[in-house]
């Protein structure tokens, strides 16, 4: 309730003096359609982000305090000396934003300014010890996080993810703004509902090229354009002969996605310029992106939320990587950090350029497949841990920190082999409120068993939205 | 106490008499043998498209003839696999030397990347390279074009694609470094070189490869562990590679144990890491080999998966760990899985993976070529079951492969069409540490699909370039004249179709033949063919196989012989071009996306 009210304050002074961010300031709103159904926008970050590093607890000089304790064992990871305290209090002091949600006092890393402006205005939720999977191994918890179940196997490969499951029960669709989708998009096979289908997937890794070549008028019997004509007409005929279970079926009804979706959102764009500021995301400008690609996905994202009518948009899912920070952690982090959060950078631009009433259906979802250990590594970076945190963000977000931030019972394991942080909070809580806000009692379908998944003591997720 | 003696005692039972006796080279091939697992196909199941199969999977299709394919077909899968099969530099018998190919690359080098570099960028009187393209092979400047020169080693007559296809899976797959990470040209091209000099030695069995591998400058610079020192018994390192040494080298996962994999094993792995020093010469650059120190080294015994790992430095630790490894638990169960997986099957049932590892635990001292081997004349390979969907490198090198004659040839064709835009340049894997592009990411990918489009059609320029002033494409020179009965339309395509597709023409159906036909007889669609005015149409089977006017045009067409040979120049290249239609148009299908069993 406090935490409300002090937001409530910021946010009318904020206005007053215009320095608070408005999701989405609607730059370019003309084109973009009204948006009929919230949308959610999953941030995989592959590698498993050192969240902690983002939003470290604050410098404390007493030698047995977290706040000592956690800079003490990750002084390497700041790149700093391990046995200087006044070169971290100075870390602490100078390159972080101090912040607090009423209880929990910490930092917010001064490049994610954009974050910090958005947990100013109450639309961030730090989800905090969220069980990042059984083991430490990437491709295993990444297919966990995917498939959100702490269950699943390695070898769970044609299970539909949650994603996919979302858009199936909406009645949508994801769009994978990745080169490749991930498993979070695959829906549920109606036939066999444990495998996974691609049958609401579209794959879109670059919405301004989504058409499939077709001959200008005049050049139908070309050289390109027989073969196109060819080929139109083979796919065509193969759709209606083509025995449903042959493994090619796939690629007949991925031509045909191309040729139903890539038609209409060609036509869609071709009146809707990408915004320079988008554009500079990923080309040589004052706001590139470290890592261009992501400033493509930016871009699709972009556009598919230009095209969300068009493409019935409910899930999108872009990914990340880059956070497997084994060695010179600050080096690579910290450009991370920039790209995702930084002034310019990737989502303060893009949400300059939607529609606030787009932006008001949106909510971004960030994390990795599991966090880092407790104590940073001789290699200047950190190892696999299991915990993690992961990340909120909306305008129909309930801002805040939820779960214990920093737990003082990690103090008691920081010499013992591999310590990390303890996940308390299976996926199916964060998710499954997640997809109650996006489709109102979709979660009881996307994660059945959410009565039985652990969640941290004293947590209420209930809460998440507004 | 207990796990280590229970360990021990795994070890012996399954590493079989080579550890117990010592390594010989009669006891080595025996027990480098698969005798249980696979079962082989019978000799009436290994035809020609079989072979062909093996081929396509194994070989980018391979550089053969068809009366060697036939040939192989002929012989015992047993005899064949063996001719077909192997690592070594050269095997004439799939990728065969044409008369044109003046170059004898397996005499002129050594068949490794760095070598063939060389040779390819000299001024060797016998180089076909044109000069105006030697510049795209040089291997001692800063910049390497490592993925040319890959891509031109996979299609060269007179190599092996087989080893070109391990060598890459191993290096970009398998066990992945990634020249968009800290990793130079120099580590990257003695990574794979090593490693496929490994592997074409018959008598090294599987862990010593991935010790190669383990202990090169190239993964210790993409890892970092060059710079893990044990300083005051304090080991100042990462874990990065202590992870995946066992996980991605081994499939050791941690499963048995996690607590102790995690908090022992890792921990100590990464002791033994230790005092790996990679040199840096300013000017030039970190260097492509590894300094093993002692200094620094992590003095003393460690326990890494139940055993007790000891070494002066961390080669001698590494080399003895990765004998450990191998029969590992984990890694006997999971290693093979990967390998058939990473190779040959994206749908394997519970069936397929309990016969793998029968197969796999069958064999004393592993051995990757006697595996393969074994495994590509199984009846769970043939099988109808088995899916493999191509990667990008995988489909463009097999077209390539089938679309270049002879080495000459090469440089007029884009090898690398759209492999940066697919995200699957080689020896620029997509994720990393953890390997390139997949055959089923490319299969749910969009892009990749609209860029295949593309080059069926709008791009479709390659398959119709058929003549300049120096140069005419001759199609006879890999198409029989007995088999094609004279080159007969109908014969021809199902010879494209067999060439590019390779599945014995169960696909080939009444729509796939009338519109290849069509191309083929006329250098025109069917749709032209039957009515100009009217160009979009489209046609079913039925219709096909049921309008009288229809059969008779498709008969027609089938029926007539191309002019590919003893006609004039202008007739030759109309043919050739013909063809080129013919192939836009097969490689534009679907079925160019993925391979069956049988």
């Amino acid at each position: 309730m406090e935490r409300r009210h002090f937001l409530k304050t910021a946010l009318v002074s904020g206005a007053i003096c215009g320095g608070l961010p408005v999701l989405g300031r609607g730059a370019t709103v003309n084109s973009f359609p009204t948006p009929s159904n919230r949308m959610l926008v999953d941030v995989m970050l592959d590698g498993g982000p050192d969240f902690r590093y983002l939003n470290p607890p604050p410098f404390d000089s007493d030698i047995d305090s977290f706040g000592y304790r956690y800079w003490e064992m990750q002084a390497a990871a700041h790149n700093l000396p391990a046995d200087n305290p006044d070169r971290w209090e100075q870390r602490w002091n100078e390159d972080y934003f101090h912040v607090s949600d009423g209880t929990t006092d910490f930092g917010i890393l001064k490049q994610a300014q954009w974050l910090k402006n958005m947990w100013d205005a109450g639309k961030v939720a730090i989800i905090n010890n969220v069980v990042g999977g059984t083991s430490r191994d990437h491709a295993h918890c990444q297919l966990i996080k995917d498939l959100g179940d702490i269950t699943a196997s390695a070898g769970d490969l044609n299970r539909p993810g949650w994603g996919g499951k979302l858009a199936s029960v909406a009645g949508g669709n994801v769009l994978a703004l990745t080169y490749s989708p991930r498993t979070f998009c695959f829906g549920p096979d109606p036939q066999n509902p444990t495998q996974r289908s691609n049958a609401n997937v579209i794959a879109a890794a670059n919405t301004r090229q989504m058409r499939l070549y077709h001959p200008s008028p005049g050049e139908e019997n070309s050289r390109a354009g027989r073969i196109a004509r060819n080929l139109k007409a083979y796919y065509a005929a193969k759709r209606e002969e083509m025995d449903p279970n042959s493994i090619y079926k796939h690629f007949v009804d991925m031509e045909y996605k191309a040729r139903q979706f890539g038609d209409a959102i060609d036509e869609r764009l071709s009146g809707l310029p990408i915004p320079s500021a988008i554009e500079g995301l990923y080309t040589s400008s004052a706001n590139e992106l470290n890592n261009r690609g992501f400033g493509v996905q930016i871009r699709n994202l972009y556009d598919s939320l230009a095209c969300s009518d068009i493409v019935n948009l409910w899930v999108a899912s872009l990914a990340m990587g880059g956070w497997d920070t084994h060695k010179d952690q600050k080096e690579y982090i910290e450009l991370n950090f920039t790209d995702l959060f930084g002034t310019g950078k990737a989502f303060d631009t893009l949400f300059q350029e939607i529609p606030v009433e787009m932006a008001d259906n949106l909510v971004i979802l960030l994390g990795g497949e599991f966090g880092r250990q407790l104590k940073a590594n001789g290699g200047y970076g950190t190892d696999h841990g299991r915990g993690g945190s992961i990340l909120v963000i909306g305008n129909g977000v309930n801002g805040g920190v939820y779960g214990d931030m920093f737990p003082v019972s990690e103090l008691d394991r920081l010499e013992e082999p591999s310590p990390d942080i303890e996940g308390l909070t299976e996926y199916d809580h964060p998710f499954g409120q997640i997809c109650d806000w996006v489709s109102s009692g979709s979660s009881n379908i996307v994660f059945p068993n959410q009565a039985d998944a652990d969640l941290e003591d004293g947590v209420d997720l209930s809460q998440l939205f507004v | 106490m207990f796990r280590k003696l229970l360990f021990i005692a795994l070890l012996i039972s399954f590493s079989g008499v080579s550890y117990a006796q010592g390594v010989g080279d009669e006891v080595w091939d025996e027990a480098a043998t698969v005798t249980a697992g696979f079962q082989t196909v019978s000799d009436e199941v290994w035809d020609e498209t079989a072979v062909r199969r093996v081929l396509h999977t194994f070989a980018y299709g391979g550089q053969i003839s068809e009366s060697t394919i036939e040939k192989l077909a002929n012989m015992s899968p047993e005899k064949a696999i063996k001719k077909i099969l192997t690592f070594k530099k050269s095997n004439r018998i799939i990728s065969k030397p044409v008369k044109s190919d003046t170059a004898k690359l397996w005499k002129k080098t050594d068949g490794t990347l760095r070598d063939l570099g060389g040779f390819w960028s000299s001024d060797d009187p016998d180089n076909d390279v044109p000069e105006d393209r030697r510049y795209k092979y040089p291997v001692d400047e800063y910049y390497v074009r490592v993925a040319d020169l890959w891509l031109r080693t996979a299609v060269s007559r007179g190599l092996n694609p087989v080893r070109q296809k391990l060598g890459l899976w191993e290096t970009n797959y398998h066990m992945t470094v990634n020249l968009n990470s800290s990793v130079n040209y120099q580590q990257i091209l003695t990574y794979y070189d090593d490693i496929m000099n490994s592997l074409g030695n018959s008598k090294h069995p599987y862990h010593q490869t991935l010790t190669v591998a383990a202990t090169s400058a190239a993964v210790a610079q993409q890892y970092g562990h060059r710079k893990n020192y044990c300083i005051k018994g304090e080991c100042e390192c990462n874990e990065d590679f202590a992870r995946e040494y066992h996980q991605l080298f081994f499939g050791i996962l941690g499963n048995y144990d996690p607590v102790y994999h995690e908090e022992v094993t890792i921990k100590n792995t990464a002791k033994a890491l230790t005092h790996m020093s990679v040199e840096q010469i300013p000017g030039i650059g970190y260097v492509d080999y590894v300094f093993f120190g002692t200094k620094y080294h992590y003095p003393g015994e460690l326990d890494i998966l139940y055993s007790l790992n000891t070494g002066q430095n961390a080669l001698e630790r590494i080399e003895t760990l990765s004998q450990v490894a191998i029969y590992h638990e984990e890694s006997r169960q999971n290693l093979p899985v990967l390998i058939v997986q990473g190779l040959a099957d994206d749908q394997l049932s519970e069936t397929d993976i309990a016969e793998i590892r029968e197969a796999w635990d069958s064999m004393a001292e592993k051995n990757l070529l006697a595996f393969l081997q074994a495994y590509a004349i199984s009846t769970q390979f043939h099988d109808p079951s088995r899916v493999k969907y191509l990667n990008s490198i995988d489909r463009f090198t097999l077209i390539n492969n089938q679309l270049i004659h002879n080495n000459a040839e090469i440089e007029r064709y884009n090898l690398t069409r759209y492999l940066s835009e697919d995200q699957a340049a080689p020896f620029y894997p997509t994720h990393d540490v953890f390997g390139g592009q997949t055959g089923t990411e490319a299969a749910n990918s969009v892009d990749v699909f609209l860029h295949h489009y593309s080059i069926a059609t709008e791009h479709n320029y390659e398959f119709l370039h058929v003549a300049d002033g120096t140069w005419r494409k001759d199609w006879t020179s890999v198409i029989a004249t007995k088999s094609t009965k004279q080159y007969l339309v109908d014969k021809v395509g199902e010879f494209l179709w067999n060439r590019f597709i390779g599945d014995g023409l169960k696909n080939y159906g009444t729509l796939e033949r009338t519109y290849v036909n069509s191309l083929l007889a006329t250098g025109e669609d069917f749709a032209y063919n039957v009515d100009p005015d009217d160009l979009d149409r489209f046609f079913t089977t039925e219709e096909l196989e049921t309008d009288r006017d229809f059969i008779e045009k498709r008969n027609a067409f089938a029926n007539q012989r191309m002019t590919l040979k003893g006609f004039s120049d202008q007739a030759h290249q109309e043919a050739n071009r013909r063809i080129g239609f013919a192939v836009s148009f097969i490689v534009g299908t679907p079925y160019i996306f993925a391979q069956e069993g049988r």
